[in-house]
């Protein structure tokens, strides 16, 4: 009885969650490996996997030695997504 | 398969489409006393089948504001729409298709006073004439879409509200059904503007973000806009004021969406 509801997270938190923590781990530790990446965008690895995969056959994320990292593609898709998850926190959604 | 996904992805279709039948039976009747009060107004400001010049300056420029809101608010459906072919997410599209329904009423509009007045000058021996079906169904249309609009806007606040706001949500509900019955269907579309004014101003208070004062304004100049178009049913001046709110409602919410502020 003391469950209390699940916050609520929208696809667009979750893609934003993910591209930022890549952007963050890559330009302040140098690497960003999947493992962490999912950790600090707190998925778990089906969902993680998922939307990975979907960013990467669109050319945002790609993968090397030291991990993950966004594409030129991938920088300007970070930009939109801010700009849109501003926008619509401006209206006042809770996402 | 199409279907289905469709159905899936506007929540409420379904509900929104039955409605919106209800809605366009009532509306039918009542826009029928908003369309009268039009054509009312235009043999006012006529003289022997010609506009009044200064009379007719008011109306232009009236039509004009009013097609720049719904350019105004078709432009954020579209630039959402584009948004959505990116990111895909599903209450960007819920916003879009709200904003282009929106957007398209408000368009139809200035089409069906321009028609009207078109027939007017055309039939000069007749004071007052009949509405054609094609002037009624473009005027109902007009209303319906943006009654439909605004409530798919609410509908995207659905998904992430707490069991209180369902429960104000409700009370809005019940206030939008005497509206319903008693008044004209601006008076719903005034209720539901003033529903995402008091949100937007909780989410106001609760974040105390420039960008959520600047929705908050956009979407109270939305209701005090429909305030005064009820008002000029009585004084036709007072369209111009309602217009003019109207399009910087809808010129605050583009400005948001084209250049939102950053937060902390």
């Amino acid at each position: 009885m003391k469950k209390g509801k699940m916050q609520y997270r929208s696809r667009i938190r979750i893609l934003y969650d993910i591209i930022e923590n890549i952007h963050y781990l890559r330009e302040e530790e140098g690497r960003a490996p999947p493992t962490r990446v999912m950790f600090f965008a707190n998925l778990s690895y089906e969902r993680f996997t998922e939307y990975l995969e979907e960013l990467k056959n669109r050319d945002i994320v790609s993968e090397d030695e030291y991990g993950l990292y966004l594409t030129q593609k991938g920088m300007k898709f970070r930009d939109e997504l801010k700009k849109t998850l501003m926008s619509l926190r401006a209206f006042g959604f809770e996402l | 398969m199409y279907t289905r996904n469709f159905l899936y992805v506007y929540p409420g279709t379904i509900s929104i489409i039955i409605m919106s039948s209800i809605l366009y039976t009532i509306c039918g009747l009542w826009g029928e006393a908003t369309l009268n009060m039009i054509i009312y107004l235009i043999s006012s400001v006529s003289q022997m089948g010609k506009l009044r010049p200064d009379l007719a300056m008011i109306m232009f420029a009236d039509n004009i504001l009013t097609l720049l809101s719904g350019v105004t608010a078709l432009a954020i459906g579209i630039f959402l729409g584009l948004r959505y072919l990116d990111i895909k997410d599903r209450l960007v599209l819920y916003m879009s298709i709200s904003f282009l329904l929106i957007g398209i009423g408000i368009i139809l509009e200035p089409a069906t006073t321009m028609l009207m007045v078109k027939r007017y000058i055309r039939h000069t021996a007749i004071i007052e004439i009949p509405a054609t079906a094609t002037i009624r169904t473009l005027w109902i249309t007009s209303l319906i879409l943006q009654i439909i609009g605004f409530l798919g806007i609410i509908a995207s606040y659905y998904r992430t509200l707490t069991p209180r706001d369902y429960e104000v949500t409700l009370s809005a509900l019940g206030i939008a059904y005497l509206g319903i019955i008693g008044a004209v269907p601006y008076l719903i579309l005034l209720i539901l503007a003033s529903y995402l004014s008091s949100i937007t101003l909780s989410r106001y208070i609760l974040y105390k973000t420039k960008g959520n004062l600047i929705i908050f304004i956009g979407f109270t100049a939305l209701m005090l806009s429909y305030i005064m178009i009820i008002l000029s049913l009585i004084e036709p001046y007072l369209s111009i004021g309602a217009e003019l709110s109207r399009f910087i409602g809808y010129i605050l919410m583009l400005v948001i969406f084209i250049t939102p502020p950053e937060e902390k």
